[in-house]
């Protein structure tokens, strides 16, 4: 099938906004919209910058504004969108080039966060046990994939870009509630600044815009209240 | 803050945390809220709907500030709609505003403003003495 | 962000239903905040007097401003019962799995409260209007003309 694509260009060196721009190709409906950026970068446009790694929605490289909505380029098919297709950078993250944004304020948030095991006790003889109760609790935050999905898609974030961000909240999460984690309060404590998870406003933007399906805004609710609870 | 040797690469930017300021805030909020679902729309359907505007006048006012409840009434609303009103206008600004001495000033004329708006309430409240 | 400033496209967002929602919460927050200080005002000229008080309320006595007292109305009760919903899923640890359903069912209270008051408004500015004019008086005279001054007879 015929597929027309609209891609909003940018490039630094001579670009002073960003552009539209159109290119015509022929695609199945099985085809990933992923493919079709590497058509128009391999066979037309090789200037066309974006970013893809795994290309099988695990290494969430590739999160882009598709037909308005934040979505995984590897992820989503042809036939899942319609024609034709329209592709931006996603949103309140610095542009490099064309599809390529700054993640570095997003991973800066997520730093913020302490996003990995404190526990200081002595280990002991083996590993330490848990529950599947207790894993069930944060089960939905660990199937995190960084994309950005989710903080791009939040209106808080496109006007308050000191915001933390559904991401950062989301990671805080998969260790606030794992019973292994002793830091949790350490957690609280810096979700709880004036650009933490108090300035969500539940748009559920980044619920709907997880590639993974997490429950983004329920993991934030959950954050919000057990901080309501420790004080 | 533990003392392990893990590799501090995290913790290059510390916490900030430490305030309680927007959890209490966010609480208002809500709190806030429950209270003027009752208070502003009790206050706008006696105005509008029990009572037509079109007869209001000075004598109903007076009449209705007779009776101590009723200011009480009157100054509670007042002073949380202003309360909510300042804190909601406060995270809007913040939101919007990313320039620090522009949010600065900003925010400074939302909150005189707010004190001069409650201090003139107050003062209505208190003083009124009905001439008829 | 600056770079962002200049590529953004301009195109609008596909954001949920709580996305509008929350431009609107805003929205009409700022609205009534910037409502109410107008109101402190008028309400504080009843200091002056009754002549200075009821001459500043005249000038809200006529159809156009019934339809802002409507539109008034219309920004208390949607703001409050968003407020309710914001609440609930704020509040409540199953809230934001049923968040769809809490936003229908608030549009449903807003619309079984709205629609009875505004009624209620709307056609007891006429009654009172024909009532207190001189007879032969229309509807759309009542639309039309500012009220009479039916104190001063």
């Amino acid at each position: 099938m015929d597929i027309t694509l609209n891609i909003l260009r940018y490039n630094p060196d001579s670009d002073k906004r960003g552009h539209w721009e159109e290119y015509k190709l022929e695609a199945e409906p099985d085809e990933r919209i992923l493919d079709l950026l590497h058509k128009v970068k391999w066979f037309d446009d090789g200037s066309l910058s974006f970013r893809r790694s795994c290309a099988h929605g695990v290494c969430g490289s590739d999160a882009m504004v598709i037909n308005g909505e934040n979505m995984l380029a590897c992820q989503v098919l042809v036939k899942e969108v319609s024609n034709p297709i329209k592709i931006e950078p996603i949103r309140g993250l610095p542009v490099i080039k064309d599809l390529v944004v700054d993640m570095e304020p997003f991973f800066d948030s997520y730093k913020k966060v302490l996003p990995y095991l404190i526990n200081d006790d002595e280990p002991g003889e083996r590993e330490r046990l848990q529950s599947p109760e207790d894993r069930e609790k944060f089960e939905d935050t660990t199937k995190c994939i960084l994309c950005a999905a989710c903080t791009t898609s939040c209106p808080v974030f496109w006007t308050a870009d000191s915001y933390i961000g559904p991401a950062a909240i989301v990671n805080a999460h998969r260790f606030i509630y794992d019973s292994r984690d002793t830091a949790d309060k350490q957690r609280l404590e810096i979700l709880k600044d004036v650009n933490g998870a108090f300035r969500c406003r539940t748009a559920f933007n980044c619920t709907s815009a997880c590639p993974r399906g997490i429950q983004v805004t329920k993991a934030i609710e959950d954050v919000k209240r057990k901080t309501l609870t420790i004080n | 803050m533990s003392t392990n040797q893990r590799t501090d690469w995290a913790r290059r930017q510390p916490p900030t945390g430490g305030s309680n300021f927007e959890l209490y805030a966010w609480f208002f909020m809500r709190v806030s809220g429950l209270f003027l679902v009752l208070l502003a729309t009790g206050h706008m359907f006696i105005m509008h709907v029990f009572n037509d505007t079109l007869n209001l006048d000075y004598e109903f006012v007076a009449a209705r500030w007779d009776t101590p409840y009723w200011r009480t009434f009157d100054w509670l609303l007042l002073a949380l709609s202003l309360l909510h009103g300042t804190n909601g206008l406060r995270i809007v600004l913040h939101d919007n505003i990313s320039n620090q001495n522009l949010r600065k000033i900003s925010l400074s004329v939302l909150y005189f403003v707010s004190v001069m708006f409650f201090i003139l309430g107050t003062y209505v409240l208190i003083a009124f003495v009905s001439e008829v | 962000m600056l770079n962002q400033k200049i590529v953004s496209s301009g195109s609008v967002y596909k954001g949920r239903t709580g996305m509008w929602l929350y431009i609107f919460h805003r929205v009409t927050g700022v609205a009534l905040f910037g409502y109410l200080l107008l109101h402190i005002i008028s309400t504080a000229l009843i200091l002056l007097g009754p002549e200075v008080y009821e001459g500043a309320e005249a000038i809200y006595k006529n159809f156009y401003f019934r339809l802002g007292e409507v539109g008034l109305m219309a920004a208390v009760l949607a703001h409050a019962i968003n407020g309710l919903r914001i609440i609930t899923v704020d509040l409540w640890s199953r809230g934001s799995e049923y968040q769809k359903r809490l936003n229908f069912v608030s549009l449903l209270i807003f619309i079984s409260v709205f629609i009875p008051t505004t009624y209620k408004m709307i056609s007891s500015y006429f009654e009172l209007c024909i009532e207190k004019s001189s007879p032969g008086t229309t509807v759309i005279d009542c639309m039309t003309r500012p009220l009479p001054d039916w104190k001063s007879k």
